[in-house]
This record gives structure tokens, sequence and C-alpha cells, in this order.
């Protein structure tokens, strides 16, 4: 359909309205993302790193289209994400959020929060899911099993899960429309140390096994090293490096991203 | 282990004691209320009453006095010897049934008029909110009685009176808890997969208004049926053919000093219902700001 040339953003400048400073008074807008410009090759992943507040979630939510850009331009695979929020990207973008537990319904089980995915893209989905319980049942346990769960695991609310059990739920529910690019938001960060390890591990083997794009987004450099092709480093809504992951650990450029490997604590996944 | 038993057996049976006596007491005016829509409800199957159907003989007979016809008025009679009781019965139902299409009429209208301000923002919900804003500079009763009084009297327009402020505090919950949800991830994921608004709306926002709503449906429904006794005192509202504890109410005001329980039974009956209705409603709150 289109040319598989990733993600690429361009002078990216995202602005929020701000707070009012009084009543009446006028909103001072805060420029979170300024002139960023930034590629995710097909089958690469990069990570955006940097400090709380930097702006690397912004650049996420105006990937996925849930912010507004004021200016620069986002194109997957040659169209635009900005102009129309068409289903083919929706499709082919999926998004890891943070907390493992609000990311899903608690009303809803695993099942029915893995196969919403289905609904909404009938085009994407196995055949027959919509219509037969037990396809369905059998495709989530499918996906499931990909993620490391327990078939037990579909017919549970995320209350009933753990952290790392929902992180994972998560993860199965991204793979449900086989995206193309995987955008993780701080999505280890929440969880424990060891449980971090083991998700960081699920979502490297699920990229090597789909030739997934993706954009890992973290405050630790610690959990960079095992994942990243590339790095970029954030800092104040500004692009202040942006290096191969091995030249970046072995000869930081900027001063900056010399604070922050010093501050880093390397988290291995390969044991 | 061992000392946690310890700890724990002296405790526990105190405690389960005083929890039950609560749990006792606290279920009591929901018993009340509950008891209130049954007699509504299948009361006047069992009791015959008709408001123009008073003997002249049984006139303001006191409560457990024996009329012509040989049964007794438990509740005594009004001033065109109707049986009071009847009365108090019908107008259970009247109350229950406006109090209920009330709460129906503009809980409907409030949570789809919140629920789409807070969800898509923008337009939607600056026209909303300038309507709440206008609609609150209005008392809501004498919104109501200006409407009851315009139109011909009929059950209609007592309910349509009564909703026009009612559904704004519908409204007012929805919106604030739709603007909190639409910023959790799971409607954010939800959006980022493109499913589609009335689905995300319908799964991943009302759902969780429901609750708090009900909460405050019991509130609104109490208020509804003072209101709508208010009316039916003034003598706006429903038919005169229908029965009203407000009309009871009104009925009995000339002969306070020598026949108090024409207007005080009703009185008291609905001051009753009007108290239990609350004390249900707080539960229901308190339940729901648990589970939040
Ligand atoms: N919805 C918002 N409204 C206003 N300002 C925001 C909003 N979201 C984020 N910001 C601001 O934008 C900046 C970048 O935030 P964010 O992208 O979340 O950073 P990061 O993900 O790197 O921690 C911060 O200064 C933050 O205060
Ligand atoms: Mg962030």
């Amino acid at each position: 359909m289109t040319a598989r040339t990733g993600l690429r953003i361009t002078d990216l400048t995202v602005t929020y309205p701000g707070p009012r400073t009084s009543g009446f008074g006028r909103r001072s807008p805060i420029t979170a993302v300024r002139a960023v410009s930034l590629d995710v090759a097909p089958d690469e992943t990069v990570a955006l790193v940097g400090e709380s507040g930097s702006g690397k979630s912004t650049i996420a939510r105006a990937i996925v289209g849930l912010v507004a850009p004021s200016g620069g331009a986002i194109e997957f695979d040659g169209t635009s994400l900005l102009n129309q929020r068409d289903r083919w990207a929706r499709r082919n973008i999926a998004m890891i959020f943070q907390d493992p537990r609000s990311a899903l319904n608690p009303r809803m089980s695993a099942e029915a929060s893995i196969s919403e995915a289905w609904q909404a893209h009938p085009e994407a989905a196995p055949e027959g899911v919509r219509r037969d319980p037990r396809r369905r049942r059998a495709a989530v346990v499918d996906l499931l099993a990909q993620v490391g769960l327990d078939p037990d695991v579909a017919g549970k609310r995320p209350t009933a899960l753990s952290g790392g059990q929902c992180q994972r739920v998560s993860i199965a529910r991204a793979l449900a429309l086989r995206p193309r690019l995987l955008i993780c938001d701080e999505a280890v960060s929440a969880l424990d140390v060891s449980v971090q390890a083991q998700v960081l591990a699920l979502l490297v083997s699920v990229r090597e096994a789909r030739s997934l794009s993706m954009l890992f987004i973290t405050h630790d450099l610690g959990v960079v090293r095992q994942v990243a092709d590339r790095v970029a480093v954030m800092r104040r809504g500004e692009l202040v490096e942006s290096a191969d992951a091995q030249t970046l650990f072995a000869d930081p450029r900027h001063d900056y991203t010399k604070e922050l490997l010093a501050a880093a604590v390397d988290l291995d996944v390969s044991s | 282990m061992t000392t946690m038993g310890l700890v724990h057996t002296p405790v526990v049976p105190v405690r389960t004691g005083r929890a039950t006596v609560r749990r006792i007491v606290g279920a009591i005016p929901v018993v009340i209320f509950g008891l209130y829509v049954v007699a509504g409800v299948f009361g006047p199957l069992f009791v015959d009453y008709s408001p123009v159907g008073g003997e002249l003989d049984d006139r303001l007979l006191s409560p457990g006095s024996v009329t012509s016809d040989g049964s007794t008025a438990v509740f005594g009679t009004d001033a065109l010897g109707r049986d009071l009781f009847g009365q108090v019965l019908y107008g259970a139902r009247t109350s229950v049934l406006i109090g209920t299409l009330v709460v129906l009429f503009s809980g409907l209208v409030g949570i789809a008029v919140g629920t789409a301000a807070g969800y898509l923002r923008g337009k939607t919900d600056l026209v909303a909110s300038r309507v709440i804003d206008v609609l609150l500079a209005f008392p809501g009763i004498l919104l109501a009685i200006v409407i009851a009084g315009v139109f011909d009297r009929s059950l209609a327009i007592v309910v349509i009176a009564l909703s026009v402020t009612n559904w704004i505090g519908f409204a007012r919950l929805s919106r604030s808890m739709a603007m909190t949800l639409r910023e959790r991830d799971w409607v954010k994921s939800a959006t980022v997969m493109g499913v589609r608004r009335r689905r995300i709306i319908a799964r991943h926002i009302l759902p969780f208004i429901a609750g708090p709503t009900l909460a405050l449906a019991t509130v609104e429904f109490a208020g509804a049926i003072l209101a709508e006794a208010a009316l039916s005192f003034l003598g706006l509202g429903l038919p005169s053919a229908s029965v009203s504890w407000g009309q009871t109410i009104a009925s009995g005001k000339e002969y306070l000093a020598s026949a108090w329980w024409i207007s005080a039974i009703p009185g008291i009956a609905l001051a009753v219902l009007v108290i239990c209705v609350g004390f249900t409603g707080d539960r229901l709150t308190r339940h729901f700001g648990r589970k939040q």
C-alpha cells in the first residue's frame, strides 16, 4: 500500500493552553515540545529519554493524535498523521501507557478489552472473532500466550490481576491489530524492578518476532541499553542529542546526557 | 500468626456486634422507602378509594372511627367524608409515580447533556454550561409554578415542570465526571485504538457515571415529590380528580384546630418518605464514594 519509511517527525512543536493567571486573565501558553525532528525507521527501536517534564509524553500524544501540534509534520510510512486521523493510522500505531491498571477499563475483562480492538477494526480481526464467542476466546488466549499469560486471565478484570499482568494484557491488546509501530510511554516505569526486567524482555522478544518499530519513552536510562538501537535525549522540550545507542553510552556529547548517564542504574535484561 | 490470633479474637465479636446494629439501623430508611413503593404500587389494588365517593354522614371522623357502612377509618375521614387511609395510599402511588417519572426524564436528559458536554468539551460544553447557568439563576419551584400555572393541569405538565430544573443536577454531576473520566488512560487507549466515540461513551464513561447518578437520583426523587406536593397544595399541577398528598393537606388546612388528622397524616407520610429517601441517598453516596 505505502512505502515503508517508518515514522518521520519534522519540526514538531506542541503548545498547551496553560493555566489562567486569574479568573479572567489570559492563558499563558506552555510550549512543551519545540521544533523536534525525530525518525524511527522500520524495525528500529528508538529510545526517547529525558527527565520528567521534558516533553516526551507530549511527543507520544502528538503521534497518536491525543494532542494537536501547533507546528511541524508527522508522517508514518509516507502518510501524514496530522490532517485526518484515519483508521489506517489507528490500526498501525499502538500505544502502551505507564500506569498498567488504569490503561484497562476496570469494569471490563481482559478478553473484552482485547477484543474491543477487533470491534473497532473488523478488517484486521482474525476470522470470525466478532460473531463466534468461542473463536474470540481462542484468539484472545492465543494473544495472551504470546505475552506469557495463562488462558484464565481472559475472564479476569484488572482488579484481579497484578501490575505486571495488566501491562502484559495491555501489550496483548496493542498487538491484537498487528501494528507496525509501538509507542511505549514509560511502559515499565510503574512496575517493580524484577517485573520491569520481565516486561522489558517481553517487549524485546515481541518486537523481534513481529519486526515492529518502537518508540520507547523513559526517564530512566538504565532500561534503555538492552532495548534501543538509537537514543534521543530531550531536555525542556528540545532534542539535545540523538545517537546510536552504543555511541551514546560510550561517548556522550552533551553535558546533560552525561548527567543522565551518571544518574542511571543499569538494569540487565539478558539474564 | 499466634500474635495475630491473640490480638484479634477478643476484638472481633464486639466489632461485629456493633456493626450488625449499625447495619440494621442503617437499613431502616431503605426498608421504609421500599414499603412506600410497595404500598404505592400494590396498595390501590386492595383498597378502594374514589375522590368523589364520600358519605356526608362520615364527615370529619377521627382516626379509628367506625363509618356508616361499618368499616373502620384507620386514619379518619376528611370534610367530605372521604377515607383518609385511602387518600394516603393513593397519594403514595401518585408521589412514587411522579418522583419516578421526573427522575427518569430529567436523569436521561441530564446525563445525556452532561456526558456530551464533559466528554466532547468545546462548543457543546460552552452551550450546555450557559444554559445550565441561566436555569440555575431561577428558583426551581418558581419556574415549576409558572409552567404548571400556564398550562392545563395534567400529569405530563407536572412531570415537565419539575424536570425543567431537575435535570441540571444530573447534568452537572455527569459533566464533571465525564471530564475526569476522559483523561483516564483506558479512555485514551480506546481513543488511540480507534474505538468509536459512541462506544467509548457507552463502555468507558457511562458505566462509571451510573453509580453516583443513582445516589443523586434518590435526592432528586425526594425533591420532586416535595415539589409536586407543593404544586398540588397550591391547586396547580395534577387534575383535581387525582389524589395527591398536597391536595389532601390543602383540604385540611381549614380544620387544623378541629380535625388535625386531615393535614397532619399525609404531612407525616410525606415527611417520613422524604427523610427516608434522603438517608437512602446518603448511603448510596457513601457506598459509591468508597468505590471510587
Ligand atoms: N495537558 C497539559 N496541559 C498543560 N500543560 C501540560 C499538559 N501536559 C503536559 N504539560 C506540560 O508540558 C510539559 C511536558 O510534559 P510531558 O510531555 O508530560 O513530559 P514528560 O513525559 O517528559 O514527563 C510539562 O512542563 C508539563 O507541565
Ligand atoms: Mg511522561
